[in-house]
């Protein structure tokens, strides 16, 4: 990408059809509205008022312009907690993607450059998590170590590393056979210099549209362990714990539940979207190793 | 190897007594707890212990119910399946031939509305699409029961949530293993020789789609198995992901092991008995593992 970021934006406008332009356009304002959730709305998540319980959103009768989405049967303003509950779900779900993606290329590196019983060892492993249901081995974890944040972050890195890990020992295997690695091994640069300095930034684009394509399926493996429960655990709320609580009052305030729910199919539907038009234009360099959903 | 990583996992975390019993339980209840549940011992005997109750297929007896939790995971894993064949059923009549016909229809609008609403069905979380029903057929139309198993009537909207969705990926698969198979030669040598489009579509091209969609079975299993963990907690569906969920929530770890280990060799073997179905479907692949 050596344009300058002006012409990128525009050649992408003329090449993308209007879905992914669109998607992108939701994406960036679903990130923005996230960052600055405590600027956008007056509400403060937590402010309980009791004389405002179970107000519908906005088109529908009883329902006031300062509750936007309605409130809760606490009278907390839907909007506000539907704000603070993407930040921490996108954060859980970023900072789950890059430790995931920080382990996988460790670990791929260290299996092409070992190659032998390091190499079957990681090999068996990646196996190993592809073969069960990524969110029965989730559950167990939080059965063993409980709900707590860094838990759950720790489990969004597992479930994402063995795609990293088997990319970045595929593409650093071939990419020690060209000329660049071995001249740089003839000119005595340490293994740690030649992966991190020269091969990463050449695989950077492949492991970049995995983490893409990765992205909602992290998001969707947080927001099911918070919806059944087990996941982020009030106070802190995410986008599955608002639609998990919502469930209880699908019958009275059917909004609570409806609102969450409409970000996450937005975030997904987005990224898949986007997904599908990268691995399009990029035609052959990445194809679907594994595709387990939930 | 992986019940010496469970054990481990299993008692690095913590007092199991202290989580039972809660903080209120005094010294002498929870020594107790321990000596009945052989908490007391060193680990080594733990877990030679531990080791010699699998062997004869014992996993322990539930912290919180006191049922064993072999005879729990039992019953939930006949209710799972009962879920379990309808949905696959509804799920190949329907991700099938509607991926076959937009391959027929390649590119048309036809084919561009079917791939539309399979990636929606790709994107709508399970969790979301299953309340969305109960929104609609129970609290505004009142038809029908949102949770149970009691009759024919519980069973529509737990299997429309996991089909549709797994409908969608499979319709996808279904239309890129159609095209291919509209490429390969036997279709191109079947045109030629002028029979008419029914007996290529049905005896030429179908056939060898199908066959490729079978290697895709053992993914299927597992997503239908992950699927029924939302959908049978949606519902209240008593089945191996309710229960797997409520003793996580409990941290029964009895239970939640016996679960985790159960489900993984019911997907092996399911999945040892899918690849060799595939060697008896096809010729060409017996061929390559001899």
């Amino acid at each position: 990408m050596s344009d300058k970021p002006m012409t990128f934006i525009r050649r992408f406008l003329a090449a993308a059809p209007a879905s992914v332009v669109a998607s992108v356009a939701i994406l960036a304002v679903l990130a923005i509205s996230a960052v600055l959730a405590g600027q956008i709305c007056g509400h403060a998540p937590e402010a309980v008022n009791l004389m405002n319980r179970l107000k519908p959103p906005v088109p529908f009768s009883g329902s006031a312009f300062n509750h936007l989405l309605g409130t809760d049967e606490l009278g907390r303003d839907i909007l506000s907690r539907l704000l603070h509950g993407m930040r921490i779900s996108f954060l859980i779900a970023l900072a789950g993607t890059v430790a995931g993606a920080s382990i996988g290329l460790g670990l791929g590196f260290m299996a092409a450059h070992f190659r032998g019983l390091v190499d079957d060892m990681v090999l068996t492993a990646i196996d190993f998590n592809a073969a069960l249901p990524f969110i029965i081995m989730a559950l167990a974890m939080l059965a063993f170590f409980g709900s707590q944040i860094y838990i759950i972050i720790a489990i969004m890195a597992v479930y994402g590393w063995d795609r990293y890990a088997r990319l970045a020992r595929n593409l650093s295997l071939s990419a020690l056979t060209e000329g660049y690695a071995g001249a740089l091994l003839a000119l005595g640069a340490s293994p740690g210099r030649i992966y991190i300095r020269h091969i990463l930034p050449n695989i950077a684009g492949v492991l970049i549209v995995n983490m893409t394509l990765n992205f909602p399926g992290t998001i969707l493996l947080e927001t099911s362990l918070s919806f059944l429960g087990v996941g982020v655990q009030p106070p802190l709320t995410s986008l599955g714990v608002l639609l998990g609580f919502g469930r209880d009052y699908l019958t009275t305030a059917w909004w609570i539940a409806v609102a969450p729910g409409t970000v996450i199919v937005m975030v997904t539907l987005s990224i898949t979207v986007l997904g599908d038009f990268i691995i399009g234009s990029l035609d052959g360099t990445y194809s679907f190793s594994k595709s387990d959903r939930l | 190897m992986l019940t010496g990583c469970v054990f481990i996992a299993l008692r690095l975390t913590g007092d199991p007594a202290a989580l039972i019993l809660g903080p209120e339980a005094d010294a002498e209840a929870l020594a107790g707890f321990r000596v009945s549940r052989g908490l007391d011992k060193p680990l080594y005997q733990q877990y030679f212990r531990y080791i010699k109750d699998l062997a004869v297929l014992d996993f322990g007896v539930s912290y919180v119910t006191g049922i064993p939790a072999r005879e729990a995971f039992v019953e939930a894993l006949g209710k799972t399946m009962k879920l379990m064949l309808p949905t696959a059923m509804v799920t190949l009549l329907l991700g099938i031939p509607l991926g076959v016909w937009a391959a027929l229809k390649r590119g048309r609008a036809m084919d561009r509305g079917l791939m539309f609403f399979s990636v929606l069905g790709f994107a709508v979380p399970n969790f979301f699409f299953g309340l969305l029903l109960i929104l609609f057929f129970t609290v505004f139309l009142g038809w029908l029961p949102s949770y149970g198993d009691a009759d024919g009537w519980h069973y529509i909207m737990p299997v429309l949530t996991i089909a549709t969705s797994e409908a969608a990926i499979f319709s996808r698969m279904a239309r890129g293993a159609m095209l291919d198979s509209l490429n390969m030669p036997c279709v191109k040598a079947a045109r030629t020789r002028g029979l008419p489009n029914w007996r290529i579509i049905w005896l030429h091209a179908l056939p060898n789609a199908l066959i490729s969609l079978l290697t895709m079975a053992g993914f299927f299993l597992g997503a239908l198995t992950a699927g029924a963990v939302i959908t049978e907690n949606i519902f209240s569906w008593p089945g191996t992901g309710r229960l797997l969920v409520i003793s996580v929530a409990n941290r029964d770890i009895p239970t939640v092991q016996m679960v985790v280990l159960g489900i993984g060799a019911s997907l092996i073997t399911a999945n040892l008995a899918m690849d060799l179905l595939s060697l008896l479907a096809n010729p060409r692949l017996r061929d390559a593992a001899r």
